[in-house]
């Protein structure tokens, strides 16, 4: 067999060898990792607002800015539309899902999590609304900002760091959580 | 006595964009000679050596109309080792673009050169159950003009990979002109997308090395008449 026969097996078998890795074992492992990245991000326990950070904005009315935003934070899978009334500097979410249908510990958690992202991430935003299909959900930026306390602004929160201290491990309080809930959320009936 | 040296460069500088043909070689030794005789004859009759080498190289005529394009070949065994170095220049890209294939744009790439080296490894064992039968089989062919599309195949590949590197380049790095949003590199995954979308065109390498590679066969497989 010539030195070029020799030459061209040995690259079939690298391209074989090479194909057989990729494809059987760095691919699969891969999109294990995306799957299990992407159910992190969907949880407000173990989301990371670093990727949200890049939407901090002064103004609520950049329609797009806002649904970047939102479409960075968990609960991100759900589908959705927004409007936004620029003259009531208010937003609205308005989820294709039913509130009763997820856990309830998760939706006070998600309540807590995106509403502070939001006031957090964008400077005039006053008033904050998720609809669901069967409840709508009101928090507004005073509130949200007497609840911080004057020991942190809400821009101060922008700090990946500051971010996991003050907003995201105490998640892990359930009653920190229900107390945010029923204090500064205002919780009505879908129309 | 003149200086071979100088002479030689002279010639060498005069063949450097003619092919290396037995044709051309014997042409290229035959002008030497002439010229050292010419600047010999020139010395004798009292001219120095630097007047003698000007008058003997201004006296030289058009090289370009010597040669004959025309070459006799063995075209079975040519076509025999072009589809060889085919599937080799295929299987070496589709072995390249392997990793690529994380991506869309990458496994269509892989794909297509995969299908390559099916084609050219399908031709390539069909050939060699006949290379025996059609061995001694000749054909003319015009090897300048395949001279030629080699050069013209490099300057096109080149531009081809400046042009698409400079349209992925104003694509990723002018998002913040469009979109007002840097471009954003946070990891090794990101790093490794953005340099692949940069790599994948270079393995249309091939093509252009596939028609030099046609170019230097003609003269690997030239018929030697004598």
């Amino acid at each position: 067999m010539s030195r070029k026969n020799m030459l061209i097996i040995v690259l079939l078998l690298i391209g074989i060898g090479g194909m057989i890795a990729l494809e059987g074992y760095i691919k699969p492992r891969a999109h294990a990792q995306a799957i299990q990245y992407e159910a992190e991000q969907n949880d407000p326990m173990t989301h990371d607002i670093r990727n949200s950070l890049s939407f901090a904005s002064p103004y609520m009315g950049n329609a797009g800015n806002f649904i970047n935003l939102n479409a960075s934070l968990p609960l991100r899978e759900i589908g959705r539309t927004f409007q936004l009334y620029p003259e009531e500097q208010t937003a609205e979410l308005r989820f294709q899902a039913v509130a009763g249908a997820l856990k309830e510990e998760k939706l006070k958690e998600f309540l807590l999590y995106n509403s502070t992202a939001n006031f957090v991430m964008i400077d005039n935003l006053e008033k904050l609304i998720f609809a669901f299909e069967d409840q709508v959900f009101s928090i507004s930026r005073d509130k949200v900002e007497t609840w911080y306390g004057s020991t942190e602004s809400l821009a101060s929160l922008r700090d990946a760091k500051t971010w996991k201290t003050e907003v995201q491990s105490r998640l892990q309080d359930a009653e920190y959580v229900s107390d945010y809930v029923e204090k500064l959320v205002e919780q009505q009936e879908a129309l | 006595m003149t200086n071979r040296h100088d002479l030689e460069i002279f010639v060498d500088r005069l063949f450097a964009n003619q092919r290396r043909t037995k044709e051309v070689v014997e042409l290229k030794n035959e002008v030497l000679s002439n010229l050292e005789a010419r600047v010999t004859d020139y010395m004798e009759n009292g001219m120095n050596y630097q007047s003698a080498i000007s008058l003997a190289i201004d006296n030289i005529e058009d090289i370009e109309s010597l040669i004959d394009d025309n070459q006799k070949i063995y075209s079975y065994r040519y076509r025999y080792d072009l589809v060889q170095s085919a599937l080799i220049y295929s299987l070496l890209a589709w072995i390249a673009s392997i990793p690529a294939r994380i991506l869309p744009s990458g496994i269509a790439v892989n794909g297509l050169l995969l299908c390559l080296v099916v084609l050219s490894g399908v031709v390539y064992l069909s050939m060699s159950r006949h290379l025996k039968v059609y061995e001694k089989q000749t054909a003319v062919i015009n090897a300048g003009k395949l001279f030629k599309w080699s050069k013209a195949a490099w300057g096109l590949w080149g531009i081809f990979v400046i042009v698409v590197s400079a349209y992925s380049f104003a694509m990723q790095f002018g998002s913040d002109v469009w979109f007002g949003r840097e471009l954003r590199i946070d990891g090794p995954y990101s790093f490794y997308v953005t340099v692949l979308q940069y790599a994948i065109p270079l393995t249309s390498i091939f093509i252009p090395l596939l028609i030099h590679k046609a170019c230097k066969l003609t003269i690997k497989h030239e018929v030697n008449e004598q």
